[in-house]
């Protein structure tokens, strides 16, 4: 069974004068235990929204639809009555920039301690001792958890935070952007350790990144998502060697290789606007093969493959 | 041989911290730039590399060495002196978002530098020119626009075409995309690339190795306040000779996952400009120091093909 599937997740904002954003178009995704997963698209394509909403972490402006299976049981069908039970012992999140999100004044450890005294799950010395455990987990020596955080270097308190998400032992952890302003030597050191962890702890991830790159590293499959919706859903090497989304293609050749000699270029346009349906497909006007079907229909899904899948409407590849 | 813009030589930048602590940023830094070549500075974060262009621009203290600018010595200039070099040598800030002031339309923040050393004629003219070499065209599009009005990457090219009026003859752009959507960075770097190609000179402040490797004529990698390696893009890229360089390209993640090669990842935090280790400075997180490296502090030395230089005796 999986760890963690979702099933037509759909999100809706509530916008003044009664208009709404449909930022989240209807997305299925699902993660064995041990498996990491890439998220990637652009700002604003909906990759934090859709995690926020698996996490039931969106405001009240915003309506969910859809399912949220951990284990087998839907998660999202009563609301925060089924999702609280859930949250940090089952399926846990990284804010991005958690690492700045520390309380200044408070040491790091005991921002370890608190949730776990508050969950139930340890208190007094056995919640120290669990904290310092957390704290090695994640290579940090546990005689740091009495250090402030302005004590840690960015990497460090990028650390903690991972350590705070595992704090109840979740079998999905949900990173967004975990290694977006780290230095490249210091993403290297936490990128391991997302690989070991989901290794040794046999966690489910999803790794959210605008960095394709990152995901072709760390990840075996990756959903790549555009104005809502997944464009395309593969395994990393499907993607970047046999793409069948124009979007995901364009998205690789917008990326400079190290030692790539091919030229780089950009992606023309900008994504629609959400808030007003769209007809045909969302990135029909920025596409380089768009033809006469492709703003006028949705684009039928596609097939590769087991698990390759992709919404155009060209056949055979992009 | 085309002319030499900005040449550094053997510059140093200190500042104070707290009551007796000093931080010595940039520590015997030599570099050059010519017309018609994008010099890329990389480095982690803390490495010396703002500083080192900000001391370019007279803007950072400098407490020895010599900055030229077309073979002009402008190290110790006065304000009003410097004025003419300044309206030369133009900077593009990392963070459209926060670079450009929000009640100005792009027409006003474009102007805005042409007002500020007093050039009065063809103001519009120049505006237009600016917006149209900045890749916004037709210039009527933009001209009324506000900054909320536009993307991230418009904006971009709308600080560059504020630096463009000017006509300066060189630019110095510090993370010119690290803020913006991977879909747009190549339009930017692509125009910071056809300045260059038009004769200007550009040095490039960049985490992103991969960005230096595919547009700069020369990379300078640094590290802790020195250059520790220098030359060809190719050369650095493609043979790289000090172990930071080496390590540094390695754990670079790669676009195609079967092209993992073999992330040499160093242990410890990015090093502190406080706290220089005696020796090589790098020595702490090298895995081939040896017992002299604790020691000798070495400089940069030919290694490989003509114009590369490393700081290593192992190069």
């Amino acid at each position: 069974m999986s760890a963690l599937a979702v099933e037509d997740l759909h999100v809706w904002f509530d916008l003044p004068g009664g208009r709404e954003l449909h930022a989240v178009q209807g997305i299925d995704l699902a993660l064995e235990p041990g498996e990491r997963l890439g998220l990637v698209g652009e700002s604003g394509c909906g990759k934090t929204t859709a995690i926020l909403a698996m996490m039931g972490l969106l405001p009240p402006s915003a309506s969910v639809a859809g399912r949220v299976l951990l284990g087998g049981e839907d998660i999202l069908a009563g609301g925060d009555r089924t999702m609280r039970p859930h949250r940090w012992t089952d399926i846990a999140m990284v804010f991005q920039g958690a690492m700045n999100a520390f309380d200044p004044v408070k040491t790091v450890g005991s921002q370890i301690t608190e949730p776990l005294e508050r969950a139930g799950i340890a208190s007094g010395r056995a919640a120290r001792a669990r904290t310092a455990e957390l704290l090695e987990l994640v290579g940090i020596s546990g005689e740091r958890q009495d250090r402030y955080p302005h004590e840690f270097s960015g990497g460090m308190r990028q650390r903690a935070a991972i350590a705070m998400a595992l704090a109840c032992e979740p079998k999905v952890l949900l990173a967004d952007e975990p290694t977006t302003a780290l230095d490249v030597m210091v993403q290297a050191q936490i990128l391991e350790l997302l690989v070991r962890l989901t290794d040794e702890l046999g966690l489910a991830m999803i790794l959210v990144t605008h960095d394709l790159p990152l995901v072709s590293q760390a990840c075996t499959r990756a959903a790549v998502m555009y104005a809502g919706r997944i464009a395309e859903t593969g395994t990393t090497r499907e993607l970047h060697h046999a793409p069948l989304h124009p979007y995901t293609r364009m998205l690789f050749q917008a990326t400079p290789d190290l030692r790539g000699t091919g030229a780089v270029s950009s992606i023309p346009g900008a994504p629609p606007r959400l808030d007003e349906p769209t007809v045909g497909c969302p990135f029909s006007p920025r596409c380089d093969r768009a033809f006469a079907p492709c703003a006028a229909t949705r684009p039928p899904l596609r097939t590769a493959g087991t698990g390759h899948l992709a919404h155009c409407h060209l056949e055979g590849g992009a | 041989m085309s002319e030499t813009l900005l040449e550094i030589e053997d510059l140093v930048v200190r500042y104070r911290q707290g009551r007796k602590g000093v931080v010595q940023a940039v520590d015997g830094v030599s570099l050059s730039v010519a017309a018609g070549e994008m010099v890329a500075l990389v480095g982690e974060s803390g490495c010396g590399k703002t500083t080192t262009a900000q001391a370019a621009m007279r803007m950072a203290p400098i407490a020895s060495g010599r900055i030229r600018y077309r073979g002009a010595d402008i190290t110790a200039l006065g304000s009003g002196a410097l004025r003419p070099i300044r309206r030369e040598l133009q900077l593009i800030f990392q963070d459209p978002y926060e670079s450009l002031d929000p009640r100005f339309r792009v027409r006003d923040t474009v102007l805005e530098p042409l007002q500020i050393h007093g050039i009065a004629d063809d103001r519009e003219g120049r505006v237009r020119r600016a917006l149209e070499r900045a890749g916004l065209t037709p210039p009527e599009l933009y001209l009324d626009r506000y900054p909320h009005e536009l993307s991230g990457g418009q904006r971009q090219r709308v600080s560059i075409a504020a630096a463009l009026a000017l006509e300066p003859t060189m630019l110095l752009a510090d993370e010119p995309v690290s803020m913006l959507d991977v879909s747009v960075r190549a339009g930017i770097l692509g125009l910071l690339d056809g300045l260059r190609a038009d004769g200007l000179g550009v040095l490039m402040i960049t985490h992103d190795l991969s960005t230096a490797a595919h547009y700069a004529d020369r990379i300078c990698v640094m590290y802790l306040g020195r250059i520790v390696e220098e030359g060809p893009a190719a050369e650095v890229i493609g043979d790289p000779r000090h172990p930071y360089t080496k390590a540094l390209l390695s754990v670079v993640p790669r676009p195609d996952p079967d092209d993992a090669g073999a992330p040499e990842i160093l242990r410890g935090e990015t090093p502190n400009p406080a706290d220089v280790p005696t020796g090589c400075r790098f020595h702490p997180r090298c895995p081939v120091a040896q017992d002299r490296c604790r020691t000798d502090d070495p400089a940069l030395a030919p290694a490989g093909a003509a114009g590369h230089r490393a700081a290593c005796p192992y190069a």
